[in-house]
């Protein structure tokens, strides 16, 4: 199974306990942390044909929609290119964190940690939220921006047409390259038409009007509403919220067991990171299994269904082996 | 019990290591695993664990032997010249926990009998340091202290308290406990060594016959027993469960603690207890893995690993609210096999901490993942 993130990241922890609570060792599943979206693409070239690979991906900020049409597309290239994909899809929210910052698993998980009620915490996460809104906004627009650009980049008219590669003759049993000449006028010709359709003015409207348009929907959150939960960066979210916690509950020194409140305004964002990244590192363990407990206890709804269907795309697979062997793929016992 | 912090000085391989087990919380974490190659000292903190408590809890295991000269740090220079000769150290930061702290007066009351001790003394929030050393300190005539003895304890009078353990054992087999539960409420420590061999030690497949011999040659001669096998302790176990004996509290018995354990760690799978059959006539543990009913001597290594440890922590004494040091889990055990392990050992049991040591990637993996490793060197040397 391939996920973003790293090797200690949120979706290594909590797959791997979840995969090997439900599954087992049958089948026996390897979770590979990635790094980025564009990091799973050169993995799954990588290891896809030796072995039938799982793809759970970031949705980032495309509907959800868009995301499942782009994975239903990335899952039929690969396999014209020979690559076992048992399934490619994407997290329903924006990424792994949006499940950590539910309040009902944050603010108790939280609130143990920090010493003070979980309504202490929800109420701050209530207050925060607003204050989140433009960045999301715009950290939105950007990526939509990414993406279009790419659709756009005219670059990629560079090998159009060119005919490079060799053309087999079966009298003389020979390859017969094409013509140094003619390939280069074709390709004067293919830079001379992407030079003149560089960043036009209709592109960068579109952007603006993604921008303002994701304001005016999102600027009023309420802790209730399901928008920042799904759509919003929940990376961003934790982190803000660990900071205003840190802020105003202190934070526990390792060495001396006192709590002490930090400051964070005078600080930049590399510095900002840097404080939070032991703060983030010691809450992920009480975070991680807070959301499995929660996970683990749903009995229905759109949550349990959306991670039991993942054990379901193995399951689907074990069995489909067993059927056809009569041999269950696991360990070696 | 818990522990909660170790230094070690000047023990075998370790000149100086200052081990933390708590986490961001000032928690014990219920597992913490040390990583390290070969001759980093993983082994050595658990056995330095278990020389400062072996004589104040009368804990007795044969695989951490009696401490000796060649146990003193010995540093490759020759630099370090000093007037006192060196000696180990070891300090434990422990805490007993609110069950303990009510049971052990309990148990020092129902086995009066056994000791004339009166109540210990508070110890206000359980929290005690214990210091050994290694030589012992002289009696006042010159003769060393035994290698158990503890240099010195704060505060002082919080020695009773560790024996609370073996009188509650004591106790619960002449039956002179007044509930039998205490014994459930009160931890020690425990070893699992690393050199053990999987097949011996649980279904006793290896043992020759002269070995078998000469094992019981050596039972009449020093008054030692071989460790029994996991099957022969699940034998005795499903006959005392047959004939109605081996109740340990209420309508529990022995056998049905084992499966009750086995059963939630290793679900759909089940432990069905000691079973005879017409094709099997000597019987056999057996488990039930859907339609399939298969013996222990077939069961995969990861079963038979999982089902030691529940079966040692059960019988002869419960081990809850304990100290389990187990070195290189990951032996015998296919990568799949060592993370349902790594899962599974937080169930094992209640309320125990368990103390791994391992150089096992996969195994250290699990731990950077929930933040409870510890490294003491570095896995790719």
């Amino acid at each position: 199974m391939l996920c973003e993130g790293d090797v200690v990241g949120y979706e290594v922890s909590i797959l791997r306990r979840w995969l090997d609570r439900n599954l087992g060792t049958k089948p026996l599943v390897d979770l590979w942390p990635c790094g980025t979206g564009a990091a799973i693409f050169g993995v799954s070239d990588a290891i896809g044909r030796s072995r039938p690979i799982v793809v759970i991906e970031d949705r980032d900020y495309r509907s959800i929609d868009e995301a499942r049409t782009e994975t239903a597309t990335k899952q039929a290239r690969r396999a014209e290119r020979g690559l076992r994909i048992l399934r490619w899809q994407t997290w329903r929210r924006n990424e792994i964190e949006n499940y950590l910052v539910d309040p009902e698993i944050a603010a108790p998980c939280l609130a143990s940690v920090f010493d003070c009620p979980a309504d202490d915490v929800k109420a701050l996460l209530d207050g925060l939220l607003p204050a989140l809104a433009v960045h999301q906004a715009f950290q939105r627009g950007f990526y939509r921006t990414r993406q279009t650009w790419s659709e756009t980049d005219p670059s990629l008219a560079l090998p159009n047409n060119l005919a490079l590669s060799p053309v087999w003759n079966d009298s003389t049993m020979q390859a017969v390259s094409p013509s140094f000449d003619v390939a280069f006028q074709r390709f004067q010709k293919n830079v001379s038409t992407w030079r003149n359709r560089l960043a036009t003015p209709s592109g960068v409207g579109q952007i603006l009007a993604e921008v303002r348009s994701s304001y005016e929907q999102w600027c009023n959150p309420a802790l209730t509403d399901r928008f920042w939960l799904e759509d919003w960066s929940g990376k961003d979210v934790l982190q803000w919220l660990r900071i205003t916690l840190a802020a105003r509950f202190g934070w526990r020194d390792r060495l001396t067991g006192n709590r002490t409140k930090l400051v964070w305004a005078k600080l930049n964002r590399a510095r900002r990171d840097e404080q939070d990244r032991p703060i983030e590192a010691e809450l992920k363990p009480f975070l991680v299994r807070a959301f499995l407990e929660h996970l683990t206890a749903l009995k229905s709804g759109e949550l349990r269904d959306e991670w039991q269907a993942i054990l379901a795309v193995f399951a689907a697979y074990r069995d489909q082996l067993s059927e056809r062997s009569g041999w269950l793929p696991g360990l070696g016992e | 019990m818990k522990l909660h912090e170790i230094n070690v000085q000047k023990f075998r391989c370790i000149e100086n290591m200052r081990l933390s087990f708590e986490n961001a919380l000032g928690q014990v974490q219920p597992v913490t695993v040390l990583v390290g190659p070969n001759g980093c000292g993983k082994t050595s903190v658990l056995f330095a664990i278990v020389q400062a408590l072996r004589g104040i809890m009368g804990y007795r295991t044969d695989d951490v032997p009696e401490p000796a000269e060649l146990d003193i740090f010995r540093s490759g220079n020759g630099e370090g010249f000093t007037r006192t000769r060196p000696r180990v150290s070891v300090t434990l930061h422990v805490e007993f926990d609110s069950s303990e702290l009510q049971a052990i007066p309990q148990v020092f009351e129902d086995t009066m009998y056994l000791h004339n001790e009166p109540r210990p003394s508070a110890i206000g929030n359980g929290r005690v340091t214990v210091d050994w050393k290694y030589p012992p300190s002289l009696r006042s005539d010159g003769t060393p202290l035994p290698t158990w003895y503890v240099d010195r304890l704060m505060p002082r009078h919080a020695l009773p308290w560790f024996k609370g353990r073996l009188y509650a054992i004591r106790g619960w087999r002449d039956q002179k406990l007044s509930r039998l539960s205490l014994l459930d409420e009160i931890g020690g420590p425990m070893l699992f060594p690393q050199d053990r061999n999987l097949k011996t030690r649980v279904t006793g497949a290896s043992i020759a016959q002269g070995e078998a011999e000469e094992s019981r040659a050596e039972e009449n001669v020093y008054g030692r027993s071989r460790e029994k096998t996991v099957w022969e302790i699940l034998k005795y176990l499903g006959q005392l469960a047959a004939d109605g004996g081996g109740i340990i509290g209420g309508m529990e018995t022995w056998e049905g603690r084992i499966k009750e354990q086995f059963n939630r760690i290793c679900a759909p799978k089940e432990y069905l207890g000691f079973l005879y059959h017409p094709n099997d006539p000597q019987g056999s543990p057996y488990f039930k893995d859907g339609a399939s009913t298969y013996s222990l001597s077939v069961a995969s290594s990861g079963e038979q690993v999982i089902l030691e440890y529940i079966t040692r922590m059960t019988y002869p004494s419960p081990m809850n609210h304990s100290l389990v040091l187990i070195d290189e889990p990951e032996v015998h055990l296919h990568p799949g096999w060592v993370r349902q392990l790594y899962h599974a050992l937080p169930s094992i049991g209640q309320d125990n901490q368990f103390i791994l040591t391992t150089h096992s990637s996969e195994m250290r993996e699990l731990a950077v993942q929930d933040g409870v490793h510890i490294d003491l060197g570095d896995l790719q040397r």
